[in-house]
């Protein structure tokens, strides 16, 4: 065979082999684009290909308080952990942990014992590391070392409106809000997350800009609050001088605008630092302020009182007869002090607390109109305040079959009777507010970070009494601070308030001698800026509420007014009563 | 004298410049220039998908490169503002305040402006509403 033939020949069969490969691979698009379009199509649609999904997270929203002060928001920190199986030697090992230990603020000998097995694959060495320490550890350029990003929820002032603002959990479904705002807002907070599918790179990540979907994060909305943190602080911290003087086992203190509704200030003592939920006990996250029911003793007397009167039972100018006694359903009554007090108004009723009047008066109201005012003013449901965990609290009525004619007589001073200490504040309210109920609420705004806001509009629920009667009793429970709870009194304020003091039941009855005291207040009385009330359970050095719980109102309100820009009575009288420039113009 | 071919080894044969060379030899002019065309054609579509592909995975780093900047500027942002709220948290501020030897107020004054409106001051007051993010 020639030269030129065999070249020719190994030409063509080169040729022949290309054009094979040609057509085969020819024909295998043919199948897949033409033919049999629909496996590979299904294949790739049903996540049997490469293609990667990943969730994207969003952002938790943030909570400010009315100033715009941060309360709550998210941080990013590290968990970092090391892989014994890839150090060479024990050298190595002890060379690591004398570089890991200040950053991680651990001993090396700590570190050198969770690295110590060389057999395992990966070890957390620490969790929460801040950025800046994760960013020290990254330069140290150690193969063996990862760092995993987390977010977590932070409280920057720590045990400040712990119970208000709640906290977040994290567990395998991922965080979750519980408690308060974070509990109720949770599905506001929280935000939608995202998805992108996209195909990997080398990695398993997806290719950003291969995204066969991207739907991004929603971010969660941000919570504006009504709460002023000035005014938590000076609560909280009178609070706990209250405790601290009068030995009481805990305390609870609730300040609203009437006009509105809007909580200022909510605390409980004890409390805990959200950021650091896990080191506490299950009953320390309940919130005794919306959760925890009490019997509220004399402050009922308020509603006892202004129920008779809208309902013209009784007259305000009339006078009562006091034994000192009474008996209702077969069960005596005493005033709390057992004396007797002969003729006395309404204002002398509700300044010296007679239980035997209260109870009269709720003889003459009858059980039915006594029972629809305790509902009207709010008891007995939930007074539907933006926070998680609230409890509606109860009282039995005639239609109860354990109810008998003695609860009323009872019930009219706010014994054997259960609410929460927010329940008595919205309802006591709704007297300074003139007669209008209106929904407790916390947040005052939701906004979200493309600059939208839902602003919260004050909710009226109901008219309790008439304003007639709820001005009446307003001056009533004015002259009862002057004459009585002298140490309510708030000076250059016109202070409306009353006392209470109720017994604590236990199994089987009342503690002979344990007590909740508390006070319940609003000022000015023309106006009312604010309405406070302090609960103090159990204290010990007196057991009445307006020995101990009537002095810690009076330094809140008296501090309140400086921070909420009130003046005294005779500056916003005299201001108010100065002609205008144009007035006085020739 | 009789023309004797000489026949050239093997391994000459086989060399890839004389065989394109014999092979192009071979064939028509207009033949070798398609070739050259198509063989040029694929190269450009070679060198566009490479440079395409490059670009890609640049472009690819860079989001993600801008993105963990973002992801890390926004940490950082995050804690400064957990900072400055710690810094600003009243209980600090009292304990500092009172180490510069400040005391609480125990009365506030008011002063009395002509033209002054409380009721407008106060309904200001009331309808107020910060949100500062």
């Amino acid at each position: 065979m020639s030269v030129e033939r065999a070249t020719r020949l190994r030409l063509i069969v080169v040729m022949a082999m290309l054009g094979v490969a040609l057509l085969t691979l020819t024909a295998q698009l043919l199948r897949w684009q033409v033919f049999d379009r629909a496996t590979p199509l299904a294949y790739a649609q049903h996540g049997g290909s490469k293609w990667v999904q990943k969730s994207l997270k969003p952002q938790r929203g943030l909570i400010y308080d009315y100033d715009g002060m941060l309360l709550a928001c998210n941080l990013t920190t590290y968990s970092v952990g090391a892989s014994p199986n890839a150090m060479p030697d024990e050298a190595y090992r002890r060379k690591f942990a004398e570089k890991m230990a200040p950053l991680l603020g651990q001993e090396p000998t700590a570190i050198m014992e969770k690295i110590a097995d060389a057999s395992r694959v990966y070890v957390r060495l620490a969790d929460h590391v801040p950025q800046e320490t994760a960013r020290e550890i990254a330069q140290l350029n150690y193969l063996i070392v990862t760092l995993e990003e987390r977010t977590r929820r932070v409280y920057p002032h720590g045990s400040l409106a712990a119970h208000l603002l709640g906290f977040v959990t994290s567990d395998l479904a991922g965080y979750r809000g519980s408690y308060g705002v974070e509990g109720f807002y949770e599905s506001v907070l929280r935000g939608k997350p995202g998805i992108g599918v996209a195909e990997p790179d080398p990695w398993g990540e997806p290719i950003p800009i291969a995204m066969a979907q991207y739907t991004p994060p929603e971010d969660g909305k941000n919570l504006h609050l009504s709460m002023r943190h000035t005014a938590q602080y000076l609560v909280e911290r009178e609070l706990a001088q209250a405790l601290r003087e009068s030995g009481a086992e805990s305390g609870t203190a609730v300040v609203l605008q009437p006009r509105n509704g809007a909580i200022i200030a909510m605390a409980s003592l004890p409390t805990y630092d959200p950021n650091r939920y896990a080191d506490e006990t299950y009953e320390m996250f309940i919130d005794p302020a919306i959760s925890t029911i009490y019997e509220p003793g004399s402050v009922i007397k308020v509603v006892t009182v202004a129920a008779a009167l809208d309902s013209g039972v009784i007259d305000q100018n009339e006078t009562f007869y006091d034994p000192g006694a009474i008996e209702v359903g077969g069960n005596p009554i005493y005033n709390p002090d057992r004396q007797a007090y002969g003729s006395v108004d309404l204002t002398t009723v509700l300044g010296k607390s007679l239980n035997v009047e209260a109870a009269q008066i709720a003889v003459r109201l009858g059980p039915e109109r006594f029972y629809h005012y305790l509902r009207r003013f709010g008891f007995g449901s939930l007074t539907g305040v933006d926070l998680a965990g609230e409890v509606p609290g109860g009282f039995k009525t005639p239609d109860d079959p354990e109810w008998s004619e003695s609860d009323l007589g009872t019930n009219s001073f706010g014994q054997a009777l259960a609410a929460t200490p927010l329940q008595v504040a919205v309802a006591i309210a709704s007297v300074a507010n003139g007669g209008l109920l209106m929904r407790p609420y916390v947040v005052q705004a939701i906004t979200d970070n493309d600059g939208n806001s839902v602003i919260t509009a004050p909710k009226p629920i109901r008219r309790t009494v008439t304003a007639q009667t709820a001005h009446t009793i307003t001056r009533m429970l004015e002259r009862a601070v002057e004459q009585e709870t002298v140490l309510a009194r708030v000076p250059g304020y016109r202070v409306a308030g009353k006392s209470g003091t109720a017994q604590v039941y236990v199994a089987g009855g009342y503690h002979p001698t344990a007590t909740i005291a508390s006070f319940i207040g609003y000022l000015p009385v023309d106006d009312p800026a604010v309405l406070i009330l302090v609960v103090l359970r159990r204290p010990q050095t007196s057991p009445w509420g307006s020995q101990v719980a009537a002095p810690v109102f009076a330094r809140i309100a008296k501090e309140l007014m400086v921070l909420l820009d009130v003046p005294p009575d005779a500056v916003r009288q005299h201001v108010t009563d100065l002609p205008t420039p144009t007035a006085i113009q020739p | 004298m009789k023309n004797v071919q000489t026949v050239p080894p093997v391994q000459t044969l086989l060399r890839p410049g004389r065989l394109v060379h014999r092979f192009v030899g071979h064939m028509e002019q207009r033949n070798a220039l398609g070739i050259l065309l198509i063989v040029l054609l694929i190269s450009l579509v070679g060198w566009l998908y490479l440079t395409q592909a490059y670009m890609i995975s640049a472009a690819n780093l860079q989001i993600e490169q801008s993105r963990q900047k973002l992801r890390e500027i926004e940490a950082e942002n995050a804690t400064l503002r957990v900072e400055i709220a710690k810094w600003e948290s009243l209980s600090r501020v009292e304990e500092r305040a009172r180490a510069l030897g400040f005391a609480p107020a125990t009365s506030a004054f008011y002063l009395s402006v002509p033209g002054y409106s409380f009721e407008e001051a106060s309904a200001w007051q009331a309808n107020r509403l910060e949100i500062n993010p």
